[in-house]
């Protein structure tokens, strides 16, 4: 018997094609965004309005939606006019760099300012895989209960942005914001933090300043590093 | 088991494979792993998983030997690394101010592997 140092990332091949990936879309310019979520959060609604909102205001567009089976979702945000594609995962909980990868083989990404990948509803599995995102969103809808941030914590402290859904039901479902603020900052204290509502708008041109800042950013800090 | 504790163990069935066939070993007794706290694996859905991914491999029969690694973060009122109690606390346990500079905590690796020598034909 002897004993062999390994040292290895159990998911470095994951990982390896996620920077492969990151990489594609910082020369690309593409602003890529990885939405998680339990199944339920209203990610499809959010990201109807968002879709056809950002076209609007001039943004070139478009998505990837993550299911276990249907092409559902993808129907629901075609409506938006942006080019959507399904991923089905039949029954991977997640997604993964390489169906990343193989559903975006044939797009010109640089037709692109944002790309919006809506991960399989699950606030557990997609914590660990890198999609080469910019940005991980992790929504939290008012009628799941402040405590979320507390019961999955690593998807939580993985993502720099949670975004409160349904906020046009708080009342009704007597959601406690402060608490769901403080509950988000236990698990992660540098989290920023936005109420929306895709059914109303409400909190809808903070949401969409704040991609669009974001995107802008990161395009600054990409032209710095050229330099 | 959620499914990706499979996609886990398929991805440590593979690279131990591959280690025991570059060194020549016909059997993995035992893989030694390392899961921080906020890798979202449990260990014996792993365990379970990598029963089924391992079959028919050089891995078949392994043992996992997991070892569980917390959150430790870095401090800047404290100036000093410190370990989590809870991955749901982001605060410093010695002066309570929040702490969100991870150090480490998200591991999923790989440490080492015991494998077995390639049996001697002893009628050479």
């Amino acid at each position: 018997m002897r004993t062999v140092e390994v040292k290895q990332g159990i998911l470095s091949k994951n990982d390896r094609l996620a920077r492969k990936l990151r990489q594609k879309f910082e020369e690309a310019g593409v602003y890529v965004l990885n939405m998680v979520s339990s199944p339920g959060t209203g990610k499809t609604e959010l990201l109807q309005r968002t879709l056809k909102e950002l076209s609007e205001a001039g943004h070139r567009v478009a998505a990837l939606v993550g299911d276990l089976q249907t092409d559902n979702d993808a129907k629901r945000l075609q409506k938006s006019g942006a080019p959507v594609r399904q991923i089905t995962t039949s029954g991977l909980c997640h997604l993964e760099a390489q169906m990343v990868e193989e559903h975006l083989a044939d797009w010109e990404l640089s037709d692109y300012d944002f790309l919006f990948v809506e991960n399989v509803g699950n606030l557990v599995c997609p914590s660990s895989f890198d999609l080469g995102e910019q940005l991980r969103i992790a929504l939290l809808s008012v009628t799941e209960g402040e405590d979320k941030p507390l019961k999955y914590p690593p998807i939580f402290s993985s993502a720099q942005l949670a975004v409160i859904t349904k906020a046009d039901l708080a009342e009704a479902c007597e959601f406690q914001a402060e608490l769901a603020n403080e509950n988000l900052r236990s698990v992660h204290p540098n989290i920023t933090v936005l109420t929306t509502s895709a059914r109303t708008g409400l909190g809808f041109s903070e949401w969409l300043d704040y991609l669009t800042q974001q995107r802008r950013a990161w395009l600054d800090e990409l032209k710095g590093a050229a330099v | 088991m959620s499914v990706h504790e499979l996609s886990i163990a398929r991805n440590i069935v593979e690279i131990v494979s591959q280690v025991a066939l570059e060194e020549n070993s016909p059997r993995v007794s035992v893989i030694h792993l390392e899961i921080g706290a906020l890798s979202c694996v449990v260990p014996s859905a792993l365990e379970f998983a990598f029963e089924v991914a391992s079959e028919g491999t050089p891995t078949q029969g392994a043992t996992l030997q997991i070892e569980c690694l917390p959150v430790v973060v870095h401090c800047e009122n404290c100036e000093t690394e410190v370990a989590l109690e809870s991955p749901q606390f982001f605060r410093c346990p010695q002066c309570e101010k929040p702490t969100p500079n991870i150090v480490s905590g998200r591991e999923l690796e790989i440490a080492r592997v015991e494998l077995e020598e390639e049996a001697v034909c002893a009628h050479g």
